[in-house]
């Protein structure tokens, strides 16, 4: 056993680190500091900053036009990256949609729709909840029909994370209502330029136009836009869920909070930061120990759930934290503790988004403990 | 290269603790004789001074084991923490290396004791040599064949104990670097002996729900229950990877060991104490019950703790 990373990962954090602390904008950071959502304008110029370092897609292998990081360097390159004031990549196109793509799509599927992934020309969202499937998502109703060499679709999806500034969206449909609901599922792309689409915005809690709701009435979709088999759409969005969890876990930005939040506090809060201190300090050594493993072989699968129930839970208390000293305040509030309201209110999705915490504990009874 | 997977050395000494566990000894003799005889004592002393070399790595996983067994065994105190000690002093002090060459060889059982508040110390009844560490564990008096006559004696966990007064001497001054290393130790296996207890004390639980059959199916299969089952899980994982941690960060000499010792035992503290008291009603009536063991591992986490404290 041992904590030290070698010589040459330490290296590349710390040029990661360099590279991306002097190339981000102040105004960009000054968003992020005050606890407000990014502007479109400020997600895509900061993603061209890391497309021109091809760090855009940092989880994908080099064979498909990634930088081709170890699991370890891919760790730290999201500890660097969290420790600063950036805006996270939006994550349908880099780490949904585009291992669907390279794992199970045609290279002309590959060749079409990669690059531009890559390069941070296409806005990518996901079409998967609908009115009546939430966590329950293999009840989708959204049907596609073959209708010569295009699939008809019809239907209605929800929560839909800025379809309001997507070009595309990936999306699970029915193409069997006769076999068991997984079985019937298929993976489409869908061009949100094609008629029949419409997207309205749902306003949230906190005041805020992130979600939409997008209406699909008798939207034709070439039949080459279809990912893999028919049929098969199911097993392919397990595959990417797993994906995610690493990512999920927030514990960087976390302790980049924190760590401003115990900067400003007099003593009055002490406590309770020791104590997130603590739980933080276990939730960063627990993804490790799920990194050491899969380096040494093995398959943490969802025990990664792990990270994503606790990440999401500390990532919560830190905002309240960061409300409850908001409030007791006084004086012109410093930058870190501007907007705590709107943003404990947004955060509340955290625990709902990815696989409610509930949906998590459920896999992991099933699949971890085996009851 | 960062890794939590067990090297070779450290694999070959949990294999040793995994055929104990088999063995079902109880009696603290054995377990003493048998940690004699497998080196255990040893394992954290440099190859140089003629130990196994292996900083915390190879203590957490004896403290963890003796810890998920109940062992009788008072491990930081009768081994551990004198084993650091000693290898610490020893390049200074010949009555420290001789000491320490004779723990080694097994002819010598020193134990390390804490003051309390009123000054006292509480030794097992067959000590040899006591080393007593005062003020926080920076001062170490040195005791050899204390005189325990006259002083009352309790029996704790199977031992005759007595607590006698120090004598009044300042003692030795120990080096910033040794109180540190013997605080990190201590706060370290003290969650590693709390972590075996709440894996053993989980495991049961689990394997509890499995089997009992209540409205027709095994509590397993309430939603409620295995919600409950999962996160006393995540907390043996979380406590695992923070021991493991404070291990690694101590046997590699890095600055952040004491951070991350008082830390392991900060969360094995809060977790361990949820996960019994959720181990206890997810058992009913039945672990209320000195019949069942569960009691046991609850009791085993409050009744340990770190001999010496952080300032």
């Amino acid at each position: 056993m041992n904590l030290d990373f070698s010589p040459e990962d330490r290296a590349f954090f710390a040029r990661v680190k360099d590279r991306l602390s002097s190339a981000l904008p102040e105004d960009i950071a000054a968003t992020i500091r005050t606890n407000q959502p990014p502007s479109k304008e400020e997600m895509l110029r900061w993603q061209d900053v890391l497309a021109a370092e091809n760090w855009l897609a940092a989880g994908w292998p080099a064979e498909h036009g990634g930088p081709g990081l170890t699991p370890t360097q891919r760790y730290l390159f999201e500890q660097a990256y969290g420790a600063l004031y950036a805006p996270p990549p939006v994550q349908f196109g880099i780490t949904m949609v585009g291992p669907i793509l390279y794992t199970y799509g045609s290279d002309e599927q590959k060749q079409r729709f990669l690059p531009r992934i890559r390069e941070n020309r296409t806005w990518w969202c996901q079409g998967y909840s609908e009115p009546g499937a939430g966590s329950d998502l293999a009840s989708l109703r959204t049907t596609a029909v073959l209708d010569g060499d295009s699939y008809v679709v019809n239907g209605q999806k929800t929560w839909t994370t800025w379809a309001q500034w997507a070009d595309w969206m990936f999306c699970l449909v029915k193409t069997d209502l006769t076999v068991k609901p997984q079985a019937g599922i298929s993976f489409l792309l869908i061009d949100m330029k094609t008629p029949g689409i419409t997207v309205r915005p749902i306003r949230t809690i906190d005041g805020d136009t992130e979600i939409n709701e997008v209406f699909l009435d008798n939207v034709r979709v070439p039949v080459e836009n279809r990912i893999g088999g028919e049929g098969q759409g199911w097993t392919y969005a397990k595959v990417l869920l797993e994906h995610e969890r690493f990512i999920m876990s927030g514990a960087a930005r976390s302790r980049r909070d924190l760590t401003a939040l115990q900067a400003l506090d007099q003593g009055r809060f002490a406590a309770r930061i020791e104590a997130l201190d603590t739980e933080l300090l276990a939730l960063e050594y627990l993804e490790l120990r799920l990194l050491s493993a899969m380096n040494a072989g093995g398959n943490p699968g969802p025990r990664t759930s792990a990270l994503k129930i606790r990440g999401t839970e500390i990532t919560q208390a830190i905002s309240k934290l960061r409300l409850d000293m908001a409030r007791d305040w006084s004086g012109e509030k410093p930058e870190v503790l501007q907007n705590a309201e709107s943003s404990w209110l947004n955060l509340r999705k955290l625990t709902i988004w990815g696989g409610s915490n509930e949906i998590q504990r459920n896999v992991m009874a099933k699949v971890v403990l085996g009851i | 290269m960062m890794d939590f997977e067990l090297n070779d050395t450290e694999r070959m000494l949990s294999d040793t603790l995994d055929r104990f566990a088999l063995s079902a000894a109880t009696e603290t003799g054995a377990h003493w004789q048998h940690c004699l005889d497998m080196g255990w004592h040893i394992a954290s002393v440099s190859e140089e001074l003629g130990g196994f070399g292996l900083g915390l790595n190879g203590p957490v996983l004896v403290a963890r084991s003796l810890g998920g067994l109940l062992s009788p065994l008072d491990w930081a105190r009768d081994a551990l923490l004198p084993a650091i000690l000693l290898a610490g002093l020893s390049p200074d002090d010949p009555r420290a290396a001789q000491a320490l060459d004779d723990f080694l060889a097994g002819t010598l059982k020193p134990v390390v004791a804490a003051a309390d508040a009123e000054n006292r110390v509480s030794l097992p009844k067959t000590v040899n040599l006591a080393l007593a560490l005062t003020d926080g564990g920076t001062r170490l008096i040195w005791m050899e064949q204390p005189e325990l006559t006259g002083a009352e004696t309790i029996s704790v966990a199977g031992e005759e104990t007595v607590s006698i007064p120090l004598p009044d001497a300042p003692g030795l001054a120990l080096s910033k670097d040794l109180t540190d290393r013997l605080r990190t130790a201590a706060h370290v296996v003290a969650a590693a002996d709390r972590l075996g207890a709440m894996e053993k004390a989980f495991a049961m639980t689990l394997d509890y729900c499995r089997t009992r059959h209540q409205f027709g199916r095994p509590l397993s299969g309430f939603q409620a229950l295995q919600h409950r089952l999962v996160d006393m899980s995540i907390a043996c994982d979380e406590t695992e990877a923070l021991v493991l941690a404070a291990a690694m960060a101590a046997t590699g000499d890095r600055p952040d060991a004491m951070r991350l010792a008082t830390a392991a035992w900060a969360r094995a503290g809060d977790l361990g104490q949820r996960l019994g008291e959720e181990a206890i009603q997810l058992h009913g009536g039945i672990g209320m019950t000195e019949e069942c063991e569960v009691g046991c591992y609850v009791k085993r986490m409050m009744a340990r703790q770190p001999i010496v404290s952080t300032p």
